[in-house]
């Protein structure tokens, strides 16, 4: 029985009338659902006017790549420097860092920093690809929202988040004897609790000679959503263990780039890590809510590192790290002032490091202290972004040995403040400007301290925390399913931390200034086509002082990537990609001395195919063989009186990796 | 310095890149050609969408709220809705590539966004899929209006994400009832079932509220009646 007049319809009211005489009807009329979606991939949970790059699950799925590394090389912006071809000693560089770029790039998971108060890199392999949900690249520093080392930009990388109970099954298997397991299992349930547990777990004896690699992730995240809030809990554990084969030099590598130097017969690097964390999120008010997270991490390493020329070393050194942290945040909004968001934080990280090898032992603690806070103040067009974040640094240092440089300890402090100005203007729906001036900082690395220097004789340099501005403007596009965005920046410190080989010492080189453009696109050509490019142009160079005028070493003037996928049915894919690079200064070679690393290009394919709950694939990387290298440093030949020569960390050539996943409920 | 390195490697590297776009280039034209037979196979890409959902071939990875649920409505209302439906999902399946490929895409609040994250495959699927006869009922389906499908668009235009819940990762289905008064104005809109999560419940509530004055509410109703709507908050 209709209940409702149509419009317009008079003549058939007389059939609405309705038994009885309340005054509402009977029945409950059913609207139908009304749906309010955002994509997870919105720009707008990290509060920056920064140009930020999306690289959603899909996409990752698309490449076929397995592990981040291989997903962000040559993503606009982002260098990368893989040691071995595996990933397991990768560097992420943005902004052009070279040498230094693990200290300068922030790398986060989850909100988490993997960013140590040691100049070891950030651990790309600490999350496994498939728990990945998606990584945002940040371009360009974010001192203010991050501090310390946030200074190039910013990785962040955003794990899945249960739903309905999944598990998947992942086995791959390739060149070099590499065999990959992945499992999950993950799963919300109505009362709110939800849960992921996965194991990674890797083993390849990988391209060159005394390279294998034994690498076991396991992970573990409850957490219980109520009305108000959330709290979870995560642990993890990573053993990673690695033979390191060390650099070749030029002709070493033309009587054969896969080996390994006799004097790095024994060499090795083993870490076993830690975390937990818990973290709480609360809404405080209909405005405010608190977020924060309590994180230990905890490595415990043990490695034998040989000098060229040298005897295999014997002794087993050790490099332990602990790492504890407090980030509690409030983020709210202002009704009263147009709706301003405001975030208002506090970072705490205690760190403790200690090494021992045969030069001696160091034991170092650090504490960093900081305070935040940044309005974002929305207007009719344009977000306009306003913050500041002060920063002290307290140092406890202490070393031993032939070369100590503080063996009866030292305290050095520093305090910095940083400050961010922002304007992002909509003008229409399908543009968006961005002007941005951020203000970044990075206080000197633990063990930076105590790299002695030899000229003059043992006299420690007491490093100046490395601080600088960043400014930037871009552009962004979309429109349908195409985008495209450009920005310019300019980028120049003052005493930025470098290592200068030629005195085995960590100085404060003068000052520097990186000016570059970073241009990309994705064009969705027709339903089963899509296009992906980037260019990327870095001018890194020296400014004033020691080296003025010379390039920043490892720094590619430019870099490329096309890429495309084609769906080709429902159940076929394919996915091609160029990564091209131009050459580079050798790592080290400040006074640009030596022969450049030469650029290259790499072309990687991969098809996949999936039937119900089965997917299939199988990717090429570097496909016509070329034989390059990522990496090369200065090194000191002894076959030549340990002159300064080039020394090469030569990449893998063609090699595949098939893979078959089992998804299922 | 090795200064013959340098000029070699770029030349290849470029030859590389010529080599790719020629590549890509082929398969684009391909593609259109591709694309281009299809259109002529299968005719016009509307009817074949919408009778997917119409012929209730809805893959699986559509979301369950675009699929009507079929309450104490009207044989008429129920094919309106449909119809309404089909037009929904076919919007948003001819925008899901801005999803599904492009996550970078300004989302918009608007039903478009509501896609299903490997939509371009599902899009494919509809693509290939011939159902004539299916077709067919779906054109036919009323063009009215109806009061069901005003509120839906009103509370439509109303909804919000909150930043917060977004931040937080929070999901969940909110179900809101309220009276409605032939002079539009809207009584007792309280929550029926809660999403779980309370700045999402605040959301639908918001939502509802917003509507009055609901001025169409005079020509379809003679008295007051009360509505029940689910408010589905989704992170695709």
């Amino acid at each position: 029985m209709n209940k409702f007049l149509p419009l317009g319809a008079a003549a058939i009211s007389a059939s609405f009338a309705v038994p009885g005489h309340s005054d509402v009807g009977p029945v409950t009329n059913e609207v139908p659902t009304v749906v309010v979606s955002a994509a997870r991939t919105e720009q707008s949970t990290l509060t920056t006017p920064a140009s930020i790059t999306v690289i959603s699950r899909q996409q990752i799925e698309d490449s076929g790549a397995a592990d981040i590394v291989e997903v962000l090389r040559g993503q606009g912006g982002v260098q990368i420097k893989d040691l071995y071809g595996d990933g397991s000693r990768a560097t992420v560089d943005m902004r052009g860092f070279g040498d230094s770029a693990s200290s300068n790039t922030l790398v986060l998971i989850d909100g988490r920093r993997l960013n140590n108060p040691d100049i070891a890199s950030p651990d790309l392999n600490a999350i496994a690809l498939d728990d990945v949900e998606r990584i945002e690249v940040v371009q360009g520093s974010a001192g203010v929202l991050f501090g310390d080392q946030a200074v190039g930009g910013v990785i962040n990388v955003i794990t899945r988040r249960p739903g309905a109970m999944r598990h998947s099954l992942k086995l791959s298997a390739g060149s070099y004897n590499a065999v990959n397991l992945h499992a999950m299992t993950s799963q919300a349930l109505d009362n709110g609790i939800n849960y992921r547990v996965s194991l990674d777990a890797r083993e390849s004896d990988n391209y060159r000679d005394h390279n294998e690699l034994s690498y076991l992730n396991g992970f573990a995240k409850l957490a219980y959503d109520y009305s108000s809030g959330s709290v979870f809990t995560e642990l993890q554990y990573i053993d990673n263990d690695l033979n390191t084969p060390g650099a070749l030099f030029a002709d070493e590598v033309a009587e054969d780039r896969r080996q390994a130097n006799a004097s790095f017969a024994s060499d090795y690097s083993n870490a076993k890590t830690t975390v937990g964390r818990i973290g709480l999120v609360q809404e405080i008010s209909s405005n405010w809510s608190f977020e924060g997270e309590v994180t230990s991490r905890k490595t415990d390493g043990d490695f034998r590192i040989s000098f060229a020329g040298g005897l295999p070393s014997t002794g087993n050194y050790t490099q332990n790290r602990k790492i504890q942290e407090f980030t509690p945040r409030f983020i709210g909004f202002i009704p009263a002032l147009n709706n301003t968001m405001l975030t208002i934080g506090a970072d705490a990280v205690e760190s403790e490091y200690d090494v021992s090898t045969i030069f001696g032992d160091q034991f170092n603690d650090q504490s960093q202290r900081s305070l935040y806070a940044q309005a974002l103040i929305p207007a009719s067009m344009l977000d306009f972004t306003v913050g500041v974040r002060h920063a002290r640094v307290d140092n406890e240092l202490r070393d031993a040995g032939m070369f100590a440089v503080y063996p009866t300890g030292v305290n050095i402090e520093d305090e910095v403040t940083v400050a961010t100005l922002g304007l992002a203007i909509k003008a229409n729906d399908n543009w968006r400007l961005l002007l941005r001036a951020d203000q970044n900082y990075r206080f000197a690395k633990v063990d930076e301290f105590l790299q002695p220097a030899f000229t003059p004789a043992f006299s420690p340099i007491e490093l100046k925390t490395q601080e600088g501005l960043s400014l930037e403007t871009g552009a962004e596009w979309s429109r349908g399913g195409n985008s495209a965005k450009v920005v310019v920046y300019s980028l120049k410190l003052e005493n930025e931390v470098a290592y200068d080989p030629a005195n085995f010492a960590n100085i404060n080189l003068d000052d520097t200034e990186r000016k570059g453009l970073i241009t990309s696109g994705y064009w969705q050509a027709t339903q089963r086509i899509g296009f992906s490019a980037s260019y990327t142009y870095t001018d890194a160079e020296v400014t004033s002082g020691f080296a003025t005028g010379k390039d920043i070493p490892l720094v590619a003037e430019h870099s490329a990537l096309l890429s495309t996928d084609y769906v080709i049915s429902t159940s076929w894919q394919v996915f091609a990609e160029v990564v091209a690079i131009s050459d580079r200064v050798l790592g080290g070679d400040f006074d640009n001395t030596l022969s450049t690393l030469p650029g290259y290009g790499v072309f990687n394919i991969k098809a996949g195919y999936q039937v119900s709950d089965f997917t299939f694939s199988g990717r090429i990387n570097n496909v016509f063989n070329k034989k390059y290298s990522d990496v090369g440093q200065l090194g000191f030949d002894p076959n030549a009186g340990f002159a300064a020569a080039e020394a090469f960390y030569p990449s893998p050539e063609i090699n595949f990796l098939l893979t078959a996943a089992w998804n299922f409920r | 310095m090795d200064t013959a390195t340098k000029p070699i490697v770029t030349t290849t590297s470029l030859s590389l890149l010529l080599h790719a776009a020629a590549i890509a280039a082929a398969l684009l034209v391909y593609e259109k050609l591709a694309a281009l037979d299809e259109a002529v196979t299968h005719g016009v890409e509307v009817q074949l969408i919408s009778s997917v959902i119409v012929s209730g071939q809805l893959p699986a990875e559509v979301p369950q709220a675009q699929q009507m649920k079929p309450v104490s409505l009207p044989q008429q209302l129920m094919r309106t809705a449909e119809k309404t439906f089909a037009e929904d999902i076919l919007t948003s399946l001819k925008s899901s590539t801005a999803v599904a490929r492009n996550d970078e895409v300004e989302q918009t609040d608007s039903d478009r966004d509501e896609q299903p994250a490997d939509a371009r495959r599902v899009q494919l699927q509809a693509y290939q899929d011939e159902s004539p006869a299916s077709a067919l009922q779906s054109t036919e389906a009323s063009q009215q209006h109806t009061i069901l499908e005003l509120l839906h668009r009103r509370i439509s235009d109303n909804k919000e994400y909150p930043y917060l819940a977004r931040r937080h990762r929070r999901e969940g289905v909110a179900t809101v009832a309220f009276i409605l008064h032939p002079d539009g104005s809207i009584e007792n809109a309280h929550l029926v079932a809660s999403s779980h999560a309370r700045a999402l419940d605040r959301a639908a509530l918001s939502a509802v509220e917003q509507i009055e004055p609901f001025d169409a509410a005079k020509e379809y109703l003679e008295r007051a009646e009360t509505f029940q709507v689910d408010i589905e908050f989704d992170l695709l």
